[in-house]
């Protein structure tokens, strides 16, 4: 069995086979469609450029997320270790006292 | 307005066996005494069997110019097929309408006389019972509206009241929208990007906005429209929802100030008073040609009332209201002494007096009030008159 590619079997089941014979619009309705075809296509293209373009910029963002990321740990890590030192509560007190001595 | 003009009525059908018959029965009755309209019925591919054959033979019968597009388009690009037939076609005007529509013998008239009242005006919408925004409320549009001499004497109404007055919208709406062909030719068509439909023209109406045209709905014209079943059954919408949210969010990406002006809009209650100006007009206008009933009493009876029926209840701080086909209005009375005589006031309203005054309950001041209207009494206790 061959296909027939004259039988558009993307129609509607029941929709009428023959349109409304009208060479007026159906010369609009075809040119309008090429039209919109071109739009549709130039839109892709822009839409893929404008992916890839948004896709590169994701990707330079997550990694400055994550190199920052990075960084925060390092920076937490230091802290830490500055608050666990034996000199920290001394000289957490000496400043205490020396507001104190301001006011 | 020296000139005829010619106008293309482009009505887009999809389905709708059960609605559009009766809406090219009203376009073919539309008064073209003062301006040329011809009618164009766009199928965009109806699936439902034998009713684009069906619809071409009504259209045949009744000379109306029929197009079946040869695949669905979708509402944009199918109401783009109008909008360039127009403007090849010479017209000087075009108007996109829904086929769940039902125009009144004034349309063509009263929607050129609105647009031709600034030329800087880009499309006119009309009056309706189902127009987001621009809707007269009201009880029971099936039941009450949906008869062609109906619509045609409420637009008549409205235009007796209005005649070309336009108001500036946010956007319009495609149910019923009149656009030049020059602003065709301006702004451009509908985008595609709005697929099978919805917010095509609140798109399209904003882009005329951006090029400094205006945005208009007439007031004095009034065009019943059933609403969104087809577009539901079509799987179009989801079911209960009034728009395409992905639709909407293109718009608010294009025009990220629209949803504050519309908002600021609607604050600012200029509708809210003139829908219910246009009720008070539509009651009184109504009271005033076919006569009017009076109902009085605590106890007001519910349900819907056909004829204009003017409702005195006592026990509401707002006691006089009025009724006709749906529509409600206040007569603005408070009840107070210093009004006057309530019944002379109900009188002037109604030109005369009442048919009838239908005593629901009897008060006080019961007695007073049915003299001062005068017309016939007729008490009728909505409960019974012996325990």
């Amino acid at each position: 069995m061959t296909h027939d590619p004259t039988v558009d079997e993307s129609l509607a089941p029941g929709a009428a086979s023959g349109h409304g014979a009208d060479p007026q619009l159906d010369r609009i309705n075809l040119e309008q469609a090429l039209r919109d075809f071109e739009v549709a296509n130039r839109r892709v293209l822009d839409l893929a450029h404008r992916l890839a373009s948004m896709h590169a910029e994701l990707l330079q963002t997550r990694t400055e997320l994550s190199l920052t990321k990075i960084e925060l740990q390092d920076a937490q890590r230091f802290l830490n270790r500055i608050r666990q030192s034996r000199l920290f509560p001394l000289v957490r007190a000496l400043a205490q006292t020396r507001r104190m001595a301001k006011r | 307005m020296t000139e005829r003009a010619r106008i293309l009525l482009a009505i887009t059908v999809y389905n709708g066996r059960d609605l559009v018959l009766a809406a090219v029965e009203s376009a073919c009755a539309i008064d073209t005494s003062t301006h040329d309209v011809n009618v164009l019925v766009l199928d965009d591919h109806s699936p439902d069997p034998g009713w684009s054959e069906e619809l071409a033979s009504v259209c045949a019968e009744r000379s109306v110019r029929y197009y079946c597009t040869p695949r669905n388009l979708g509402i944009p690009r199918n109401v783009n097929l109008g909008l360039l037939a127009a403007h090849d076609g010479g017209y000087s005007h075009v108007l996109i309408a829904n086929s769940d529509v039902l125009f009144p013998h004034n349309l063509v008239d009263r929607l050129i006389a609105a647009s031709e009242s600034d030329n800087s005006i880009a499309s006119v919408t009309a009056w309706s019972n189902n127009a987001g925004i621009y809707s007269i409320p009201n009880d029971d549009p099936v039941a009450c509206l949906r008869d062609l001499e109906r619509v045609s004497w409420l637009s008549e109404t409205l235009r007796d009241e209005y005649d070309d007055r336009t108001i500036d919208v946010p956007a319009g709406i495609s149910f019923c929208i009149l656009i030049p062909t020059w602003a065709v030719a301006e702004v451009g068509l509908m985008d595609p990007v709005f697929g099978r439909g919805y917010c095509e023209e609140t798109d399209w109406t904003l882009r005329s906005q951006s090029l400094g045209y205006r945005c208009t709905v007439a007031l004095g014209v009034f065009v019943y429209h059933a609403g969104q079943g087809s577009n539901e059954t079509a799987g179009l919408l989801r079911q209960g929802a009034t728009t395409v949210d992905q639709h909407e969010a293109i718009v608010d990406m294009r025009y990220p100030t629209f949803r504050a002006d519309v908002g600021a809009y609607m604050a600012s209650g200029m509708l809210d008073d003139l829908h219910a100006q246009c009720c008070l007009t539509i009651c009184r206008s109504a009271a005033r040609e076919f006569g009017y009933s009076v109902e009085m009493g605590r106890l007001s009876q519910s349900g819907s009332h056909i004829g204009p029926t003017i409702i005195i209840d006592t026990g509401d701080p707002d006691p006089v209201s009025v009724r006709y086909l749906g529509f409600n209005a206040s007569l603005g009375l408070t009840g107070s002494p210093d009004e006057g005589d309530i019944g002379l006031l109900i009188r002037e309203f109604g030109g005369g007096p009442p048919r009838d005054v239908n005593v629901l309950d009897r008060g006080p001041h019961t007695q007073d009030l049915v003299e001062s209207l005068g017309g016939s009494t007729v008490d009728t206790p909505i409960y019974p008159a012996r325990v």
